[in-house]
């Protein structure tokens, strides 16, 4: 067994801490501190977070998918503890309304369509029988829920109908960066308020040396983790790292934001409608809807965007609306040299399927377990952290591309635009699979299973021309009896539920 | 529209398996499944070597595992040894489950290489109950609705084989023609029909090539020369028999010798014996003496020359075993590759018989399955670290970017890349590149946030429940008599 006193005080050749200094405060920049907090030994690692009260953060979008749970829970957070403090509510997918065309609605959920009823898939056997069956959305629980405002935690019983979802949150991010940063601070986590003004290299291998803040200290690192944003400080301002430019795919580049009062109905999901130029968000908060109109510019003017969103609002605009830039973009290397760039920094994708948080995470996850501990960096674990989260970012531009790709809408130049264009092969080869015989092919890393593609093509209107052969094989009596049954079952589940807004009264409700 | 009938053309376990397949997913839906059986293209393979997951695949088509034991006088298997690849007398057993428990959201192996390096004796390998039941000769079958804790594998008689899967066809009533020389007739680009000697034709919808490594039905319609995919020197193989062993071992064992390697698959009659070598520094004679053992039956020669068909589905035509991929004989994975093929082949079933773009995806699928197979082959190869000029070469052999990426990865951090269609668990992969002697240079820095004390006690709790686990395990002619009882 282990000889005592060896191996614990240093790790495995290290002579000094290795130091890591995280450029920027925003939502990137306190998840990766609090991970860095709360998973990394400070006798091995010095970890310090430098941002600047005078520069303003992005909001990252205020809705999140189930894997936040998961990094919550893996920090250790406590959900009552973290909704109340951002003002958080539940979610159970994400509502299109008029993206197949205008006058549809569907909702991408957090859940499977059925159960298991036969040897093929439940989504085949829907198939089939879809002329009597009625929607696919009758057979998922997270969406008869969410159309009743309904919530309540999944069923730990894995045979119980209410077990087979699972759930994200609303919230107010800004609040979430301030709530990490308490909690990772009484981990001990050093914040150095500053501006960095100038960055040093060294000279024979080009890596980062240190930053010299307004103030001029100059602060060494082992490692930077660039969470500046958009501009990239690190990772593209001194790396000139690059990007793969995204936008002839997805050409929103702009958008305009702000929140209302509470009013409209209390959603236990996202709400995302299709306009002339793009789309607009609604996010219930505890306090307030969180707004927006993000939008290709080549379609529509800041001012005509701003007045669309405004004259479109629920409640009453609180504030004045906000206008943000950005570009369907990768950065080619996430991690260059001894820089690992994270949040915008190391890449954009719109909010449509609030990806951004969950990539965080990822990018969080995957570094932690692929840091390096001497200043010597394996090349081996540089380029596996890229691999993989370049497959994370390739999963989500295809979804995305499907949404703007896949419509019969008559109003607006945009969607005429996306519908004719150029898509990915690896995209096209899904539509054309699908609109074979329903078939999605599943993969091993990366976002969205088969549940979220079939949610998404059946919404938009792709509609498979046969299904599963294997579908093909039960009685048409069992069948129907079973889909009846199946039906049924989810709409009492459903029907139990309380509504959204006992839960959160209930469970988290901030104070005023 | 539909598709009405399938025609297997071929002989041996991929005819069989293929024609089992889809009568038994299919005929309740009107499907008709012929075969045309070419008797003296059965392939000269004597033995196969099946992984745990074959008992899903069988389940499936209704062979029951007694049955196969007994018709083949199979014995079961937890993985293979490979002994001699990093020099004399070095060893380890790839067992097929995994390897110790992780700690909440981190992987054992992270933990292990800590300790490991602070010195703790016990090898990764003793925290794998598969292999350390292995080599304790125990295993335990599922009973009374609890799970097996070990997963294990067949060796199985091929030839034995091949012959209980055509009873089992022939009794399912699948439409059997005896034909040595069937033609595929083309129309339109497509095969249209069989015909046989006789001058008879079966028209078909859907044709399923297992005709060997000629693919004599796919070259029909399709004239690509198939890819040459030699992972290693070995281009010649020795099959002969040898006597049983008793107790009969519950793994295989793979030994290098200078110019390749010798494999033993014990079953319960017989050890089948494979001599892999290179033709041009060994010849037959001393190949029968590298056999490690006394032989019982008359050997047999053949010609080792891997090749891969990149589409092995065209247009309405799917070749399967030797037809699509003849594969190292390393590992022996030609079952395996087998069940991968047709399981693709039920759940891609085609929709419709005029035109099939499911063939894009079965050929990509399986592509990456063989490669991240033939990975795991190669590493065997690539890793060995011995003196001989067939080894020195057989390090310096071209491997796939992946698989170098698997290497690297490990070596820095213990970790292994995955991608999609991978056969092997993480774990076995680690389990093997420790196997030959390859080391990580650092762990996971989270592992450090568990102390030392508790990780200790952990590892201990774990290597007690696996001597305990192992020791109520049944022995391996216990198991075989309750699996083969009728």
């Amino acid at each position: 067994m282990l000889a005592p006193g060896k191996a614990s005080a240093t790790r495995l050749g290290m002579t000094a801490p290795f130091r890591i200094a995280i450029i920027g405060g925003g939502t990137a920049g306190w998840m990766c501190a609090a991970a860095c907090a709360s998973k990394l030994d400070p006798r091995h690692y010095d970890v310090r977070l430098i941002e600047s009260e005078e520069i303003g953060t992005v909001g990252v979008g205020e809705a999140t998918l189930p894997q936040l749970k998961d990094f919550n829970d893996f920090l250790g957070i406590d959900e009552v503890e973290f909704m109340t403090a951002c003002h958080a509510t539940f979610k159970l997918g994400i509502e299109f309304v008029d993206w197949g065309r205008e006058g549809t609605r569907y909702i991408h959920p957090f859940g499977q369509f059925g159960r298991p009823i036969g040897e093929a898939e439940f989504f085949h056997y829907w198939l089939r029988s879809r002329d009597t069956a009625g929607p696919l959305s009758d057979y998922c629980l997270p969406i008869v829920a969410a159309l009743a405002n309904r919530f309540d935690f999944p069923a730990a019983d894995s045979r119980d109908p209410k077990s087979a979802f699972s759930y994200a949150y609303h919230l107010d991010a800004s609040l979430y960066a301030r709530y990490l940063r308490g909690w990772s601070e009484e981990l001990g986590l050093k914040r150095i308020e500053g501006r960095i003004t100038q960055v040093a290299r060294q000279p024979e291998t080009g890596l980062m040396m240190s930053v010299m803040l307004a103030s001029g200290d100059t602060i060494e690192a082992d490692l930077f983790v660039d969470c500046s944003g958009f501009r990239g400080l690190l990772i593209e301002q001194e790396l000139q790292t690059g990007l793969d430019d995204w936008s002839h795919w997805l050409p929103c580049d702009r958008a305009v934001a702000v929140p209302s009062e509470r009013a409209g109905d209390f959603t236990p999901y996202t709400r995302s409608t299709a306009r002339e130029a793009g789309w607009q968000w609604r996010i219930p908060l505890q306090h307030r809807t969180g707004n927006g109109y993000v939008y290709a510019s080549e379609f529509i003017s800041d001012d005509e965007a701003a007045a669309t969103l405004l004259s479109t609002l629920d409640g009453a605009p609180l504030g004045d609306p906000r206008v943000l830039q950005f570009k369907a973009c990768k950065r080619k290397q996430a991690w260059n040299g001894n820089v690992v760039a994270m949040g915008l920094a190391g890449g954009f994708l719109e909010p449509l399927e609030s990806t951004s948080i969950y990539l965080v995470q990822m990018a969080v996850a995957f570094m932690l377990s692929l840091l390096p501990d001497g200043t010597q960096i394996d090349p081996a674990l540089v380029s596996e952290y890229n691999r993989v989260m370049d497959i994370e970012y390739d999963r989500v531009r295809d979804f995305l591309i499907l949404h703007y790709h896949a419509t019969t809408r008559e109003n607006g130049e945009l969607w005429r635009h996306c519908r004719e264009m150029d898509i990915p092969d690896s995209l096209a080869e899904k539509i054309r699979l699908f609109r074979h015989r329903g078939h999605i092919r599943d993969y091993r890393d990366g976002l969205f299973g088969p549940p979220s593609w079939q949610a998404v093509f059946i919404g938009q209107g792709i509609m498979p021309e046969a299904q599963d052969v294997l579908a093909d094989l039960m009685p048409d009596t069992i069948l129907t009896e079973r889909m009846a049954s199946l039906r049924k079952v989810i709409a009492e589940a459903a029907g139990s539920m309380p509504l959204h807004e006992e839960t959160v009264a209930r469970h988290c409700l901030a104070g005023s | 529209m539909k598709i009405g009938n399938a025609i297997i053309v071929g002989a041996g376990a991929p005819a069989a398996l293929a024609a089992l397949a889809l009568h038994r997913a299919f005929a309740r839906g009107g499907l008709e499944v012929r075969w045309v059986e070419t008797p003296s293209r059965a392939d000269a393979r004597q033995s196969y070597a099946a992984l745990p997951n074959i008992q899903s695949f069988h389940r499936l088509l209704g062979i029951d595992e007694g049955a196969v034991l007994r018709a083949t006088g199979g014995a079961f298997s937890l993985g293979c040894q490979y002994v001699g690849f990093s020099g004399e007398g070095s060893s380890f057993l790839h067992g097929y489950g995994p390897v110790g428990q992780p700690f909440g959201s981190l992987p054992f192996a992270q933990f292990w290489i800590k300790a490991h390096e602070a010195g703790m004796p016990a090898a990764y390998g003793d925290f794998a109950r598969d292999a350390v039941a292995a080599l304790n000769g125990r295993m335990q079958l599922p009973e009374n609705g609890r799970p097996a804790p070990t997963a294990q594998g067949y060796h199985l008689d091929a030839r034995s084989y091949a012959d209980l899967l055509r009873d089992h066809a022939e009794k399912l009533g699948i439409a059997m023609h005896t034909d040595d020389a069937p033609q595929a007739v083309v129309r339109d680009g497509r095969v249209a029909a069989i015909r046989l000697t006789d001058g008879r034709e079966l028209a078909g919808d859907l044709f399923i090539d297992a005709t060997g490594s000629g693919a004599s039905i796919l070259t029909a319609i399709n004239d690509a020369e198939p890819t040459r995919s030699a992972i290693s020197g070995v281009d010649r193989m020795m099959r002969v028999d040898a006597n049983p062993l008793r107790p009969v071992p519950l793994y295989a064992r793979t030994t290098a010798h200078r110019a390749g390697w010798t494999t033993m698959l014990p079953m319960q009659r017989k050890v089948a014996i494979e001599v892999a070598y290179d033709s041009s520094a060994i010849g037959d004679e001393e190949a029968a003496r590298l056999s490690g053992a006394p032989l019982a039956s008359e050997p047999t020669f053949s010609r080792i020359a891997p090749q891969r068909r990149e589409r092995p589905w065209v247009g309405n035509v799917v070749a399967v075993g030797d037809a699509a991929e003849v594969p190292d004989p390393i590992g022996s994975t030609s079952l395996h590759r087998l069940q991968i093929a047709i399981t693709h082949l039920v759940a891609l079933f085609p929709v419709r018989s005029d035109t099939m773009p499911e063939a894009a995806i079965y050929n990509e699928e399986i592509a990456a399955f063989s490669a991240r197979l033939g990975d795991f082959q190669a590493a065997h190869y690539a890793l060995n670290r011995r003196e001989e000029p067939f080894w020195q070469a057989a390090r310096d052999r071209p491997i796939s970017e992946e698989l170098r990426a698997k290497i690297d990865l490990f070596e820095a951090r213990g970790r292994i890349p995955q991608y999609n269609q991978e056969s092997f668990s993480e774990d076995e992969w680690i389990a093997a590149f420790l196997g030959h002697g390859r080391v990580p240079r650092s762990y996971d820095p989270q592992v450090d946030q568990t102390s030392d004390q508790q990780v200790m006690a952990a590892f201990k709790t774990q290597l007690s429940s696996i001597r305990a686990d192992v020791t109520a395990m049944d022995t391996h002619e216990a198991a075989l008599s309750k699996a083969t009882r009728e």
